[in-house]
């Protein structure tokens, strides 16, 4: 029978690339094992085995991997996330103003933020396109063209996705939160351009009540402003991060690139376009990620179809790991198979 | 082999333990020996490992049944390098309790 310890250093050898993995697994394994004859506590091992684990991924994916997929891209990617959504939310009153229109008038902060989050449909129409740009290039340079491909080893591709969903994950959070920041300290600080409260009947009290009910998750403000902008910030990165797992498993099993590249976009607005068409937009990846300017729901029904698309990208690379890490798989048999770049 | 760029007391108790028996030594002996945790041990043990410094292998005793012990060993170029660690970390160590001493 296998004890609580003996899971334990298990789970910690887990994140290990596959040759570490299954010696660290059975070393620990022993160690726990005659753990009481030597005289030596369980639970030092295990806490041994997770620094160990620990370290190890560090170096491969902070030290050897992040830094071979570092380039230009990510800031070029992240100043597009911030300047298209200001751009579009300050040009557009100038633009208004200036063919004799009222302008816009913005409810508060948390329309500020809003304007930011979706007046800009650059960012969330094609929202799956920046995720790719940002995490997949590298990948797709290491795929052979129209060769359906084998990667030698799992590791090799345990390595690849956390360092690109950890990238999206990041780049996406840190634009967020660079927005809620300037919505809710700059933007009061410049003395609140284009904010009216009086078109919307609003104090700057009730502003702030009306908020914590004018889309999905926006019922976080009732617990402040910095939590929902962290939560927020969080989630986007995290939807982020399931678009990138998924633009990745689809480029390792689809020969066209291409197309590859544009299955995520393609998912995304064509599921957006169904869920209108059946009068239910709100069940949109669209509006699970971006729910401003939709009715409010549950926090739980607004995030669940990102839930199932993250169920299913886990599931995706569940098979996918499992299968390049069977034994009795040839990875060079049939297919190109993709030598690792340094 | 590559250089430690860091040696602490815990390095130095772990190769004392590789040292004092020129056999392979199983990696809870190590921490044993060491009176260090395993927590210690076990990472430095892998950064001595990746190093070139220590090689470790599976034990051959066939009686016992599951998963093996794994046993480490000084490498032909780690044994000097590690005797040398260790006079170095001696030779320090002494020279800082001679001068603790001269100043008392």
């Amino acid at each position: 029978m296998v004890t609580l310890t003996g899971w334990l250093v298990r789970v910690a050898a887990v994140a290990l690339p596959r040759v570490s993995r299954v010696r660290y697994a059975e070393q620990w394994s022993a160690d726990v094992r005659d753990a009481d004859h030597a005289g030596v506590r369980r639970f030092q091992i295990v806490f041994g085995a997770f620094r160990v684990s620990a370290g190890i991924v560090r170096r491969e994916v902070f030290g050897h991997e992040l830094r071979a997929t570092l380039s230009w891209v990510q800031p070029v990617i992240m100043l597009l996330l911030l300047a298209i959504p200001l751009s579009f939310a300050v040009v557009r009153d100038d633009v208004l103003h200036i063919f004799g229109g009222g302008g816009i008038a913005l409810a508060g902060s948390f329309g500020v933020f809003s304007e930011f989050m979706s007046g800009g449909p650059a960012i969330y129409l094609l929202f799956p396109v920046y995720v790719v740009l940002l995490s997949c290039l590298r990948l797709c340079k290491e795929v052979p063209k129209s060769k359906r491909v084998t990667m030698r080893t799992e590791g090799y591709l345990f390595s690849r996705l956390t360092t690109a969903t950890g990238i999206s994950f990041a780049v996406f959070a840190v634009s967020t939160f660079l927005l809620f920041v300037l919505a809710y300290y700059v933007w009061p600080a410049v003395g609140n351009p284009s904010v009216d409260l009086s078109v919307y009947f609003l104090t700057p009290e009730s502003a702030v009540t009306s908020s914590f009910t004018a889309s999905t998750y926006s019922q976080l403000l009732a617990s402040g402003s910095l939590t929902f902008g962290i939560l927020y910030s969080l989630w986007v990165g995290f939807c982020a991060a399931v678009w990138t797992s998924l633009a990745m498993a689809a480029l390792l099993t689809v020969k066209n690139r291409p197309i590859a590249l544009l299955l995520p976009f393609l998912l995304y607005i064509g599921q957006w376009v169904v869920a209108s068409l059946y009068g239910n937009v709100r069940a949109s990846f669209v509006a699970s990620v971006f729910p401003f300017g939709y009715q409010q729901t549950s926090i739980l029904a607004g995030a669940t179809p990102m839930l199932v698309l993250a169920a299913v990208a886990t599931l995706i690379w569940g098979m996918f790991l499992r299968t390049r890490s069977a034994p009795d798989v040839n990875p060079l048999a049939d297919h190109e198979t993709v030598t690792p770049t340094p | 082999m590559k250089n430690l760029a860091r040696v602490t007391p815990a390095t130095i108790d772990v190769l004392r333990g590789l040292a004092g028996s020129g056999d392979p030594t199983w990696g809870l002996q190590i921490i044993k020996q060491s009176g260090r945790p395993a927590g210690t041990v076990y990472p430095i043990l892998d950064r001595l490992e990746r190093l070139e410094w220590v090689s470790s292998e599976w034990e051959l005793d066939d009686s016992r049944t599951g998963p093996r012990r794994r046993f480490y060993q000084l490498t032909a170029e780690g044994a000097p390098a590690a005797a040398a660690a260790i006079a170095r970390f001696e030779a320090d160590l002494a020279s800082v309790k001679f001068r603790v001493a001269g100043a008392f």
